[in-house]
């Protein structure tokens, strides 16, 4: 009887939230997005390695949880049970609004994309994820930056493109689509350089990499703290999740695409630099720091297909990388915002504006802070805070101030980024 | 067993039967007519599914009359027969069902309901037929059937399609018989067999095969909607509801895209149709009308019209799963008969509902209509992203079998034409679905009607309910032993291609 209960709980874990997406369901059980999470967490914690593979589930998949996504799992937990937290001090409501199916739908392909064992599984599980969540963030975000959110619609049907074209590619005729014999089926094939080109698009149009990326401004911008958590938790996650999983350890170099993926990588992360330094919004400091981690990550995996040695011995690491990447932008989004309404967070950062706190939000505050048991570590975050920041306007001003010479006029920030696409394009060639 | 003789035939007569007495009923004896419409579906479901299960297990099942000197009237229950005779026997339930709720308050039902029995009826036999003489007589019966249909509402439109209707299919019914007489004088036989009949002719008769071909596929390709063959269908939108479903679900198109099979595997042969050189031009015709029935359907505003481009588009899907001529693309475009089937007869039922409970015909009367009518619109989009072939809806196995077929035979350029595809197909339904969902109701619908408690009839509402769930479920659980998909696979290794 116990040998069926780690299945049992790998399979909850996914069918669960997917079961309370049913609106006659979600609506009358008091704290569904809670329950929802009840098995993930219990199956994050289960000591061992689960897998369990349904061969008649769509073209054969499977389910597991070993040493890589356990973590992964963890901090998607975390982020959608603080995101439910927050959402239920705040009074935002959107739990037990009219869209709760789409955010139990989102959170149910997330949590099957994390575990799934194979390319289909992922793939089904991600799209639902992502038009779900599509669908959850329409109905939070503001009227003025529905347009750009629109766009990571139309993002999200030519990655599946990119990314069924690139599973088609890869299984070719052997039909067999399991992460773990991908290297073997398609290393030393013809596709291989296709495969990669298609995988990296897909997720990076995903991820909202530059210069795709003008969507999850729109989304951070336009949106309460607990969908902002949501954002980087949920479709950004698993996209950099996707992209690990779908490379395989390559036996043979492909230098021509790492490089230009490396360099791709590189132009982000200038650019996410160039953003946090002109940046002059405290609650925008997390946006731009994870357009630089993610550009970093895209460099580091183009510099992989050139070295592949380096990168076997160490793609372990970035799933832990990637965990606490995931948990650290969300405790700081949660940190820079918590207290401050709307109109706040768009002013500019200094001293004086962070005492300004109303009743209301202070009120909300302290509602969140028992919620979240952290009175204590918060307290002591506050006083570290107006420090870290007197230090960082310090810094930064000295920075901004020499770069916005040259940045203020208009049209610059255009130019730049023609530019970087420009030197891709000439290096892209040239290899 | 004897009895295996005989179930071909009480399958074709389970509708047969029940339709010649319906015409005889009164308009007043609805409580008759709807036990007959539902026993007549019902025991054609049971006896399918004794023949699913016999046929499995490698039973034989034909009924043989005598028609003509050496020509006889065959039926036969081979698994590609029964691939396509289950899917019009379910679908007909289910339709049968929604027909009843959707015609509630209609002059001549009797008519109808006589006629839609014979139509499926028809579909039964050009699946059952086992030679070509037998499926050009259901062929034409179908389209006997199927006219009084489309102009059952009596309007000088409805009127006008039903005449296109007939000048098109009766010119492709010409076709047909044209190209089945000459193949009859030049081979002595009709006979369906598997992996094709034709492969020992001699060479110099090759030239007149291919021309033989063209006329076949010529007279097929008006039902399956082949560019330039199309203009009908959306004429014929004009048709009630469930009409419309039968049209592009279970009958009309599905027999001109299911008799393309026939020719191409059952006539030809794969390997002789390739060699012959007849196979490529095909999957071209499929793949132009796959991108132009999407490009057309882009520009729609009328929601059923929109549809009716959508199945000209994904039943080619069918044709070019055949013509590619590898064993994992035909597994593709058979296994795309049923599932475009159940997603194609969710669309036009939730299409029906929201113009029978709204007065919504065009799309852009459709903003915020999924919060009125959310079990509808929910079917709807499921319906429409198994249509764009995201997983884990029906769609995709087909598109994903059709791929990996296309570079298990080096086609690669289907590739992109799958991409063009869902890339329109996603342009053209994503629209509908975000206005449905995302934008504000308007205060006042069209012409709505009051259903109490229910957003619709419940009559209305279980039948897409019923298959947005089938079209899950083959994609979720496309591995089952017996899912479409399964089937499929049985149908290639036993018919299509030497194990």
């Amino acid at each position: 009887m116990i040998a069926y209960l780690p299945p049992v709980l790998l399979i909850l874990t996914v069918i669960w939230p997917l079961l309370l997406a049913i609106p006659l369901l979600n609506r009358y059980i008091q704290n569904a997005p809670m329950l929802a999470l009840l098995p993930a967490v219990c199956l994050a914690l289960y000591p061992g390695v689960i897998d369990y593979n349904v061969e008649w589930i769509l073209l054969g998949s499977g389910i597991e949880l070993n040493g890589n996504n356990r973590w992964i799992l963890l901090v998607s937990v975390m982020i959608w049970a603080s995101s439910a937290l927050i959402d239920k001090s705040h009074g935002e409501g959107f739990t037990h609004s009219s869209n709760s199916s789409f955010y139990f739908l989102a959170m149910g392909g997330q949590l099957a994309a994390i575990l799934s064992t194979d390319l289909i599984g992922f793939f089904s599980a991600a799209s639902l994820m992502g038009y779900a969540f599509y669908g959850f963030l329409n109905s939070s975000i503001e009227q003025q930056y529905r347009r750009y959110w629109n766009l990571y619609l139309v993002f999200l049907v030519v990655a599946d493109l990119a990314l069924f074209e690139a599973m088609i590619m890869a299984v070719s005729a052997t039909e067999i689509t399991r992460f773990n014999v991908l290297r073997w089926i398609i290393s030393d094939t013809q596709n291989a350089q296709i495969y990669v080109w298609m995988t990296v698009t897909g997720f990076a149009l995903k991820a909202g990499i530059w210069p795709a990326h003008r969507w999850i401004i729109a989304a951070y911008t336009g949106t309460p703290l607990s969908v902002k958590i949501l954002l980087f938790g949920v479709p950004l996650m698993t996209a950099l999740f996707g992209l690990l999983k779908w490379l395989p350890n390559w036996d043979n170099s492909l230098s021509i695409p790492g490089s230009v993926i490396m360099l791709w990588g590189l132009m982000t992360a200038i650019y996410a630099l160039i953003k946090l330094l002109q940046n002059r919004q405290r609650v925008l400091i997390p946006l731009w720091l994870i357009f630089l981690v993610s550009g970093v990550f895209l460099s580091v995996i183009g510099a992989g297909f050139v070295v592949t040695q380096d990168w076997s011995d160490y793609k372990s690491y970035f799933f832990i990388s990637l965990s606490l990447g995931g948990f650290s932008i969300t405790a700081l989004i949660i940190y820079l915002t918590i207290g401050q309404n709307q109109q706040h967070l768009s002013a500019p950062f200094s001293s004086a504006g962070q005492t300004e706190d109303t009743t209301q939000a202070q009120q909300r505050e302290n509602k969140v802070l028992t919620l979240l048991s952290a009175n204590y570590l918060v307290t002591r975050l506050q006083y570290l805070q107006v420090a870290a920041f007197q230090l960082v306007d310090v810094t930064r001003q000295r920075a901004v101030n020499q770069l916005n010479k040259i940045m203020d006029e208009p049209g610059w920030t255009v130019a730049i980024t023609f530019f970087m696409l420009f030197i891709l394009i000439i290096v892209s060639l040239s290899l | 067993m004897i009895w295996n003789n005989w179930i071909p035939l009480l399958v074709v007569l389970s509708s047969l039967l029940p339709g010649l007495v319906i015409f005889t009923l009164s308009e007043k004896q609805w409580r008759v007519r709807t036990f007959l419409n539902i026993f007549g579906a019902v025991a054609k479901l049971g006896l399918v599914g004794w023949m699913l299960w016999g046929v499995y297990h490698e039973q034989h099942f034909e009924t043989r009359l005598a028609l003509l000197p050496d020509l006889d009237l065959v039926l036969r229950a081979g698994p590609l027969a029964l691939f396509f005779v289950s899917l019009s026997t379910l679908l007909w339930l289910v339709t049968t069902v929604y027909a009843i709720g959707y015609l509630e308050h209609s002059p001549h039902r009797s008519r109808f309901f006589g006629f839609f029995s014979l139509c499926v009826t028809a579909t039964v036999g050009v699946a059952l037929a086992g030679n070509l003489i037998t499926f050009l007589l259901f062929y034409e019966l179908l389209t006997l059937s199927t006219y009084p249909l489309i102009v059952h509402r009596g309007t000088e439109e409805a009127r006008k399609a039903g005449q296109s209707y007939l000048t098109y299919t009766i010119l492709g019914g010409a076709l047909l018989l044209f190209g089945t007489v000459w193949l009859y004088s030049l081979v002595g036989t009709l006979e369906f067999t598997p992996r094709g009949f034709l492969s020992q002719v001699d060479a110099q008769h090759h030239p007149t095969l291919i021309i033989i071909f063209v006329l076949l596929i010529g007279g097929l390709g008006v039902k399956a909607a082949l560019i330039p063959f199309n203009g009908w269908l959306p004429k014929a939108m004009v048709a009630p509801a469930p009409v419309s479903a039968l049209l592009h679900a279970v009958a009309v198109v599905k027999a001109g895209a299911f008799g393309i099979i026939r020719v191409v595997y059952d006539v030809f042969g794969i390997d002789f149709a390739a060699s012959l050189g007849v196979t490529a031009p095909l999957a071209w015709l499929a793949a132009a009308t796959i991108i132009y029935g999407s490009l057309r359907a882009l520009f729609q505003d009328d929601l059923k019209r929109r549809l009716a481009y959508s199945t000209i588009s994904q039943v080619s899907y069918i044709a070019l799963g055949v013509a590619i001529a590898g064993p994992l693309a035909s597994i593709g475009g058979v296994v795309h008969l049923v599932h475009q089937g159940v997603m194609k007869i969710t669309l036009f039922f939730c299409a029906g509902n929201l113009a029978e409970t709204l007065g919504v015909h065009k799309i852009s009367e459709m903003n915020g209509v999924g919060r009125r009518m959310p079990w509808t619109m929910a079917a709807f989009t499921i319906g429409a992203f198994g249509m764009i072939g995201a997983p884990p809806v029906a769609g995709f196995i087909s598109k994903w079998y059709i791929g990996l077929g296309a570079l298990e035979v080096d086609q690669g350029w289907v590739l992109l034409v799958l991409a063009g595809s869902s890339l329109l197909n996603a342009a053209y339904f994503l629209p509908i679905l975000h206005a449905a969902w995302f934008r504000k109701p308007p205060e006042k619908w069209p012409h709505e009607h009051d259903f109490g408690r229910h957003e619709t009839s419940l009559a209305l509402l279980i039948p897409p309910l019923i298959t947005a769930s089938l079209a899950l479920l083959a994609g979720v659980l496309a591995m089952l032993p017996f899912s479409p998909l399964e089937w499929a696979k049985l149908i290639s290794v036993r018919e299509f291609y030497t194990p």
